[in-house]
């Protein structure tokens, strides 16, 4: 039984375990938070928090978001790692921009570096810009990610040359978009677990595996 | 929490370069000496003399086309790696009939040479190249370095 199933069918045997109350479409329902949909949302509501973590193949890492009390927005700090030789350390904000009682779709921007180990090594300074649509507001909740991450490579020469030493740099940006599809599900108050499917393409136009992960997802409230 | 965020968003901003690698640019004096008689453009290539590490270790890898209008002395200024590669060795022959190619079928007498330029590393170099192996390869004249 694969784990999609495994999570579907702990969903509908185990109704009791979190029982919401009726919910409020305007603007958010009321009671506990939901961290699987505010983790697959990407932003979590003033007050709360989420953290995930993630493994599978090929990515590994966590991810942890905390509402500011301004403007909406999340802080945001993400590690990820594709078979730990290519590990992405990222900070930055996050908003929800449509909040329905059906949809969710959020915004997030991080900056950050990356360090790629190995032949095609390569490191600098990075940045992640993400849409996060969530289905809301329920125990299941599906997710859809698309990432778009790029990474500033600045390369030294130093040159001997008879009048002294030289140094040219040069710079070019090296993108990888990423998408993810995310089912959810809520198992108790404060505790969900994710399983999705990663669709990296890890320097265009090359052809890169497509993936799969599972999330464990705890979120808190004030 | 946020503080921490900072700090791991910040962390892998220290050391921004991706690679940094070091070129000398050496300008390399070339005498060409030529059989007794013989003048024709001169063609080759320059060759590290020996690249990479332990077993893919090789001799005499090509980087830079060579050309000259004969014999004599010539000046060349190239822009050398110096990470992973070892000397610098010159390899040339001579055009005899004038077709850019070297010993076609039916030509057996084009001389060709080998010769190392030393110092290595250095910004200025000399390498003395005799042609007189007709019809030769670099890995045929090469001779183990």
């Amino acid at each position: 039984m694969s784990p999609l199933s495994l999570l579907l069918v702990f969903a509908v045997s185990a109704p009791a375990l979190a029982e919401r109350p009726p919910p409020n479409p305007d603007p958010r329902p009321m009671g506990p938070p939901d961290p699987h949909l505010d983790a697959l949302a990407g932003a979590s509501d003033l007050g709360d928090w989420a953290v995930s973590l993630e493994a599978g193949f090929p990515f590994f890492g966590a991810r942890g978001q905390v509402a500011l009390p301004w403007a909406g927005l999340n802080a945001v700090g993400s590690v990820n790692s594709a078979l730990f030789t290519d590990t992405w350390a990222l900070g930055g904000v996050s908003k929800r921009w449509v909040d329905t009682h059906r949809v969710v779709l959020s915004g997030e921007i991080l900056v950050g570096g990356t360090i790629r180990s190995g032949d095609l090594s390569r490191r600098g300074p990075a940045s992640q810009t993400t849409l996060r649509l969530a289905r809301g507001h329920g125990r299941v909740v599906p997710a859809l990610t698309l990432s778009s991450r790029h990474v500033l490579l600045t390369d030294v020469q130093e040159i001997q040359t008879a009048e002294g030493d030289v140094v040219q740099r040069s710079r070019s940006i090296a993108w990888s978009p990423v998408a993810s599809f995310d089912v959810g599900v809520g198992v108790c108050p404060g505790f969900a677990v994710s399983a999705g499917l990663d669709v990296p393409w890890f320097d265009p136009p090359g052809f890169s595996l497509p993936g799969a992960h599972i999330n464990l997802i705890v979120g808190g409230w004030k | 929490m946020s503080r921490f965020f900072l700090l791991l968003s910040l962390s892998p901003l220290v050391g921004c370069v991706n690679s940094r690698t070091q070129w000398v640019e050496v300008t390399v004096t070339t005498e060409l000496i030529a059989p007794e008689g013989l003048s024709a453009p001169v063609y080759g290539e320059w060759n590290h003399t020996w690249s990479g590490e332990g077993e893919l270790r090789v001799p005499l890898l090509p980087f830079e086309d060579f050309a000259a209008e004969g014999p004599g002395l010539v000046t060349t200024t190239l822009l050398v790696p110096l990470d992973g590669v070892e000397g610098l060795t010159l390899y040339a022959w001579m055009d005899l009939d004038g077709d850019g190619l070297h010993c076609a079928p039916g030509v057996t007498d084009e001389p060709a040479g080998l010769g190392e330029a030393l110092p290595f590393p250095a910004t200025e170099a000399d390498v003395t190249l005799s042609l007189d192996a007709p019809c030769l390869g670099a890995e045929a004249l090469w001779d183990g370095g």
